[in-house]
């Protein structure tokens, strides 16, 4: 299988960024966020399903990697650990507004990565896209029940129990789902040289 | 020592985990197990790592300008509230450096002994004065209620300014960064303005090689009575009015 294109440069940018923001660099924040507010945004916005929260949510992630700058590994890359802020703000948010997005799967005519109108400069974010297309590739290539409990966890902010009980499924068969799933997304996303 | 059956179980319960889809007492089992189970630790980790790029799936969507303002207003007040240092830098007339070289200067020359006594006294003075401004900036950050942000225009483009103030106050902090230096015999002047009237009030000169600095202003009006704030590069201090050379703009 083919590798993602990486375009060093870029990667080993993002990398000097944020350890510029460790040492408080603004400017270097600021290109941070222009690189992947767009990304955060897009999130948050499938996420919680509001897009005054979801401003929210971007204001507040943002500042979360700016205050916690400092304690990224340098080991890893920015990406993942700037979606594990994004998805935890948002899966707290949501859980603590006890709302709920429309529901990924509730019939056959919402296709699984139904996306919104995207505005962004997508020349400028060219890996980005690049990455998205990969993981959106890799996630179609699940069985649709493992994608459907992995998504509606994911975006939906569902525990496996409620998962199970949405769809009447027993709790064991999620769970042996989602985690047969993931194992299946991560092999791909190795293969492509996303993931270690 | 662990046994082969709770790593088995606490294996099933890692992808859970990684999605955030655990109930609390689950949870609270994996969090138990990997703070002292190294191979159960680095699954789970790259468990996250995989489950973290599903935030590539959203599709990407600009958010609003006034989010990244708003981030960026929420550091720079920060900053500007912990770090002492750059606090005390404030652009009002007086200065204590400037009394410092004073000495320093009386001192080379030989006429320290018989003004010493004269310049410590007005040192002691203006320290006092120094100490008293600074406790009022502090009291004045204190109540801030709002921050009004300025643009950069011109040659000045890159620079970006925040008013704190608070409604009903004729006293506000002016934090501005990246503003370019002058040429000589030039001067920043801030003017606060309404239709049909300008009100000039402080002028100052960036440090070199300093990117922020913190003007305190204080027109005859609460801040509030006016409608906007600018900065403009003046040729001499005394103008009355603003000159067409804006470096700062923002409504109040």
């Amino acid at each position: 299988m083919a590798q993602v294109q990486q375009r060093p440069e870029e990667a080993t940018s993002d990398q000097q960024l944020i350890e510029r923001v460790a040492r408080q660099d603004r400017q270097a924040f600021e290109q941070l966020y222009d690189r992947y507010a767009a990304a955060v945004f897009g999130l948050a916005l499938r996420t919680l399903g509001d897009r005054q929260i979801a401003e929210e949510a971007v204001q507040e992630i943002f500042w979360r990697v700016w205050q916690r700058a400092a304690s990224f590994d340098r080991s890893r890359t920015f990406a993942p650990w700037l979606f594990g802020i994004a998805h935890n703000y948002c899966i707290d948010e949501l859980r603590r507004r006890r709302a709920r997005p429309q529901p990924v799967y509730e019939d056959d005519d919402h296709p699984v990565l139904s996306s919104i109108a995207d505005t962004t400069d997508v020349s400028e974010r060219a890996l980005q896209g690049e990455q998205q297309r990969i993981v959106a590739d890799a996630l179609q290539q699940l069985p649709n029940e493992q994608r459907q409990a992995i998504e509606l966890a994911y975006f939906g902010g569902l525990t496996q129990q409620e998962i199970a009980t949405r769809l009447g499924n027993p709790l064991g068969t999620i769970k042996t789902r989602m985690r047969l799933g993931l194992q299946k997304l991560r092999g791909i996303l190795q293969d492509q040289g996303l993931v270690d | 020592m662990k046994t082969h059956s709770e790593h088995e179980h606490i294996e099933e319960l890692i992808e859970g985990y990684a999605l955030d889809a655990l109930e609390p007492e689950e949870r609270s089992l994996v969090d138990q197990h990997t703070s002292s189970c190294s191979p159960c630790r680095k699954q789970l980790r790259v468990t996250e790592e995989t489950v973290h790029m599903l935030g590539f799936v959203a599709a990407p969507i600009t958010p609003p300008v006034r989010c990244k303002l708003k981030v960026l207003e929420k550091i720079e007040r920060e900053q500007f509230l912990h770090t002492p240092t750059r606090r005390s830098r404030t652009a009002t007339p007086f200065s204590t450096w400037a009394t410092v070289a004073a000495l320093v200067l009386f001192m080379a020359t030989g006429m320290w002994g018989v003004s010493l006594q004269r310049q410590m006294s007005r040192m002691s003075t203006d320290m006092t004065r120094a100490r008293n401004e600074i406790a009022e900036l502090e009291g004045m950050l204190a109540e801030v209620q709002e921050i009004r942000a300025l643009k950069g225009e011109g040659q000045s483009q890159y620079a970006v300014a925040n008013t704190f103030m608070k409604p009903g106050s004729n006293k506000a902090l002016l934090v501005i960064r990246n503003l370019p230096p002058l040429s000589a015999g030039q001067t920043y002047k801030v003017w606060v303005a309404r239709e049909g009237m300008e009100e000039g009030l402080t002028t100052f000169n960036p440090p070199p090689a300093d990117d922020t600095i913190q003007v305190a202003i204080e027109p005859r009006e609460p801040m509030d009575h006016y409608k906007w704030i600018m900065v403009t590069i003046e040729n001499t201090q005394s103008a009355d009015h603003p000159s067409q050379q804006q470096a700062l703009f923002g409504d109040l």
